[in-house]
């Protein structure tokens, strides 16, 4: 049986500015930051009270896993907004929002109270977006 | 329910106050002082910036601190410039904290990452999930 996720992908325009953008803005950690000869590197990063799982920054380089028109439609893709790649969640979205919009983390949606918790959506220096919630038992 | 304006008003300075330790957390921060200027009561103070950051504003200092020595320890840099670098004034608590927080001596750290990123750099194949490594074309 499996028993838990180790890694998650995240496809980014550009690694260096990636790196910056996760661990300047976001606040992130990197986990590992390896030189994979000129190919790019294999790059994790982890949310501040996260132990396990890896977020690895996968840069949508043409001649790795993608090759010329596949390249070129997924920098679209990404570039329009079209990849969610998940739900962050903190104690408190108000202070988050703040912080993030003070480092200019564009928000698609501002904090908004749900069944679930106040949730808000922003975007990452590529164009992923991604949920950021404050789940409604937290406070 | 979305905060008031004095509660959004008392949100952006515990923010400004967390974005200042992260700009200074290498000066001597009196957190008293920082709380004044929040015009907050020290407890109040505390109370919020714990509900936000998981954290009293000095166990943030201290992580932030030892985050930063461990990133410098990892450079190669010496046990104690990285102490006066990230702000702690006496050596030999720096050490002992380092030492409750990680596990081993900041001494150890440095050998075992330099250890470690000398690995990585010659090797580092062998640290990354082969499988996946194939498939994106790092093999």
């Amino acid at each position: 049986m499996i028993s838990k996720l180790s890694h998650s992908s995240i496809f980014v325009l550009d690694q260096n500015s990636a790196r910056d953008f996760y661990v300047n803005k976001l606040g992130f950690n990197i986990i590992m930051d390896v030189a994979v000869g000129d190919k790019g590197n294999w790059l994790t990063v982890q949310p501040y009270d996260q132990s396990e799982l890896q977020i690895t920054l996968i840069p949508i380089n043409t001649g790795l896993m993608f090759v010329g028109e596949i390249a070129n439609q997924l920098t679209d893709l990404v570039k329009k907004g079209a990849f969610g790649f998940g739900i962050f969640e903190t104690k408190d979205i108000y202070a988050t929002h703040q912080e993030l919009k003070d480092k200019g983390v564009e928000f698609i949606k501002p904090p908004k109270e749900g069944p679930s918790g106040i949730e808000a959506i922003f975007k990452d220096d590529s164009g992923n977006w991604f949920s950021l919630i404050q789940k409604t038992t937290e406070k | 329910m979305k905060p008031s304006s004095p509660r959004m008003h008392l949100y952006k300075q515990i923010v400004d106050a967390k974005l200042y330790i992260d700009d200074f957390y290498m000066n001597a921060i009196d957190l008293e002082l920082i709380a004044s200027r929040a015009c907050i009561s020290k407890f109040h103070f505390h109370r919020i910036f714990k509900a936000c950051y998981n954290k009293t504003p000095h166990e943030y200092l201290t992580h932030l601190r030892i985050k930063h020595a461990k990133q410098l320890l990892s450079n190669g840099s010496p046990t104690p410039d990285v102490c006066l670098t990230v702000g702690f004034e006496s050596l030999s608590s720096f050490c002992k904290l380092f030492k409750k927080k990680e596990s081993v001596t900041p001494a150890e750290y440095r050998a075992m990452t330099l250890r470690q990123n000398k690995l990585y750099k010659h090797q580092p194949l062998n640290f990354i999930p082969n499988g996946y490594a194939s498939y994106l074309g790092w093999e």
